[in-house]
């Protein structure tokens, strides 16, 4: 699925189209002029090449244009060089610098709300956005271009939002059908991931977990991009980080660098005190230990004040802001009896990651043993509602 | 879901009421359109050829709604249009559209026309012509860019299943004839778009709607209509039964998945123990405690029938206090 430009007029009318909406920008006639001279008197295009050489110089002056003209004019500009040179790829193999010609155009600081008329950064990455569509899926091209956003994006301080889920759910898919090395794939995957420097969200965190997935983490600085993130995000229980690469580089770095070490312990729910780059993470790492505690307390529900370890609070208001700072993350969920000093405990999230095959082992027969008991308590509820419909009926009656 | 093509921000529209926002765009297609459209191209073309190909240009007009900033469009409805196409040039009839558009606009007043659909396998220059025809003009998507919903049903020799594909028309500059100052309303003059693919995505308009589906596919079209004439009391508990035995075939199911792949170390393994571990355990067995669960589903019962009683007590006081207001009012 392309994206298809249909210009409903002949090539030579829009090259004077265009070199009129130039001359207009420039205050002169040369474009047009120099352009005309590539079409003879019965409107035929003399020298391809020519031409083709002639609009791409001309590209520089579309910055000269308003926001509102730039961006279909730069789509004529494109929609000639197409028609004259045969594809979008022929367009690139031919003039490689195109790309960086466009993004040159994008403001170094984005305009102010009175500024109407400066180009701005949104039009530049719908241009590359439509180039990126124009071109086959195995176009080398494709690699460039994902390349250019990701620096527009960066260099505009734009909003992630406008990239998270466009590009984050197929940049890799595009990169290895684009053809891309491993390593340029790991370059451009950890550089989009540092675009998420405001919100650190979940969404970038299931990014990074299909993304580590299916690529091993070799380098240690991809582990601590991981763990920057994972510390840095509001997300408190980030254990579905660990999949089988990652808890292998885990094993392999935890025992030379501090903080894979600190991360290793924050997963498996230990209390640790924050670096001074991550200031959240003690409180963080508090809940894990809080929700830890739940989940290894099996059977057990009714939780009184003085049941919690003194280690994870020292006074019942600071347990109970943890525990509602706990519902808050969505690690667990109950309900608090200020009154009685009780907490009532209804779900709690477990410590699963991969590499602990004991502990999972324990975890699947658990699973399976609930499973089994709701499947036998599932025979007789059909009697209980028949019953309790009949009662209501007789009693009404 | 992965696409093969990029959406970032909706791109440079010539539609004077278009927002300068930067945001993405997203198609919303319901269920009860789609079947319409699918209708439409299966009665006007299907039926008329036995190998299910040809080559008649159908279309049809999609209504609905749009969010403000213009990135969000609600296909609610759809109706055809008839076209003639001889050559290069395409008649389509204005007057059945506007009718059509007007009648419909009657019963939903809030909707308007969001764009068209059409059925071929390529973009071509018909399909600037029309999207032009639906980009300009009252009663069609103007003063909002209008969006093309393509339903490519066809492979080179055969049927296939349909492939929903949303385009958005972005300007293009066209030869400028008038003075030498370029206002932008000198842009654009000719039916030239690049059209580029949008996300879309079928939803179904309520929970009634989505249970009705499941419940057609779940039997054959002969039982349908026995189930639906069905309304005997003996009966009531049909649902429930067949529900409970959903659920312990899904149970049964995940048990059976569970005893070939507790072994494995597989990422997705984890993934699912996690969230299992996460939703099952830690949780108070309500359902596996009989007593306590008759117990509750009872009190729960009276709740029920004592907020009933309550609002049809307040019911009764609220009328006969305004039945005596009105008798005081007379006197």
């Amino acid at each position: 699925m392309q994206s298809v430009i249909i210009v409903e007029q002949e090539l030579k009318d829009s090259v004077k189209g265009y070199g009129q909406i130039l001359d207009t920008a420039n205050e002169n006639k040369s474009r047009s002029e120099s352009l005309d001279k590539y079409i003879d008197q019965e409107g035929k295009i003399t020298d391809k090449l020519g031409l083709s050489n002639e609009i791409f110089e001309s590209i520089v002056d579309l910055a000269k244009l308003s926001d509102k003209e730039f961006e279909p004019t730069f789509n004529l500009a494109v929609y000639i060089l197409i028609e004259l040179t045969g594809s979008m790829t022929e367009v690139l193999d031919k003039y490689p610098t195109l790309l960086t010609q466009l993004t040159n155009i994008n403001p170094a600081k984005q305009p102010t709300l009175r500024d109407r008329k400066s180009i701005k950064a949104s039009s530049i990455l719908s241009l590359l956005n439509n180039i990126f569509n124009f071109l086959p899926e195995t176009s080398k091209y494709r690699i460039e271009v994902v390349s250019k956003i990701l620096s527009i994006v960066k260099d505009s301080q734009l909003n992630f939002n406008i990239v998270s889920q466009a590009i984050g759910q197929n940049l890799v898919q595009w990169l290895t059908t684009a053809g891309a090395s491993e390593d340029e794939i790991r370059s451009i995957f950890w550089q989009f991931i540092s675009l998420d420097n405001v919100e650190y969200s979940l969404e970038t965190l299931q990014v990074i977990k299909k993304f580590t997935s299916n690529y091993k983490v070799v380098k240690l600085e991809e582990l601590h991009s991981l763990i920057d993130f994972a510390f840095k995000t509001e997300v408190v229980d980030v254990s579905f980080l660990v999949n089988s690469n990652v808890s292998e580089a885990i094993q392999q770095y935890k025992s030379s660098d501090e903080l894979v070490a600190l991360f290793d312990k924050y997963v498996h729910g230990e209390i640790i005190q924050s670096p001074s780059q991550y200031p959240s993470v003690t409180e963080k790492s508090k809940i894990l230990a809080l929700t830890k505690f739940f989940a290894e307390s099996n059977g057990v529900f009714v939780f009184k004040y003085a049941d919690f370890p003194s280690t994870l609070v020292s006074s019942p208001i600071e347990l109970e802001t943890l525990l509602i700072k706990s519902i808050k993350a969505g690690v667990i969920e109950g309900k608090l009896n200020q009154l009685n000093e009780s907490f009532y405990l209804t779900r709690a999230n477990r410590f699963v990651l991969a590499g602990s095959s004991e502990d999972n082992t324990k975890n699947w027969e658990a699973v399976e043993k609930v499973l089994h008991d709701w499947k036998n308590s599932l025979h007789n509820i059909k009697d209980i509602v028949n019953t309790s419909r009949e009662n209501i009926v007789n009693n009404q009656g | 879901m992965t696409t093969s093509y990029m959406h970032l921000v909706r791109p440079n529209v010539s539609a004077p009421a278009a927002s300068s926002a930067a945001s993405s765009c997203n198609v919303k297609i319901h269920t009860s359109a789609l079947f319409q459209i699918l209708e439409i191209l299966s009665k006007q073309v299907l039926s008329n050829n036995s190998s299910g190909t040809s080559s008649k240009r159908i279309i049809g007009t999609l209504l609905g709604l749009r969010s403000d900033d213009g990135s969000e469009f609600e296909v609610r409805d759809a109706f055809m249009v008839t076209c003639t196409e001889t050559g290069d040039s395409i008649a389509i009839d204005e007057q059945t559209h506007k009718q059509m558009y007007q009648l419909y606009k009657k019963a939903h007043p809030k909707e308007s026309v969001l764009g068209w659909f059409g059925s071929s396998n390529q973009v071509d220059s018909t399909t600037a012509l029309i999207h032009d025809f639906y980009s300009k003009g009252s009663d069609r998507s103007f003063p909002y860019p209008a969006i093309y919903l393509n339903v490519d049903y066809q492979s080179e020799q055969d049927l296939k299943l349909p492939e929903l594909t949303t385009y958005i028309g972005a300007a293009i500059a066209g030869q400028n004839n008038g003075p030498t100052r370029i206002g932008w309303k000198l842009i654009n003059q000719t039916s030239s778009y690049v059209f580029t693919p949008i996300p879309n995505q079928v939803i179904t308009k309520s929970i009634t709607e989505k249970l009705a589906l499941n419940k057609l596919n779940e039997i054959g079209p002969a039982q349908n209509e026995l189930l639906l004439s069905s309304s005997d009391s003996s009966k009531q508990l049909n649902h429930l039964t067949l529900q409970l035995q959903a659920v312990g075939l899904t149970i049964e199911s995940l048990l059976n998945y569970i005893k070939e792949h507790k072994n494995g170390n597989d990422d997705d393994s984890i993934d699912l123990l996690r969230l299992l571990s996460n939703n099952l355990l830690n949780r108070p067995q309500r359902l596996s405690n009989l007593e306590e669960l008759e117990s509750k589903f009872k009190a729960y019962n009276q709740d029920v029938i004592m907020i009933e009683y309550l609002t049809k007590a307040v019911k009764e006081q609220i009328e006969l206090s305004a039945r005596l207001t009105a008798e005081a009012d007379k006197k």
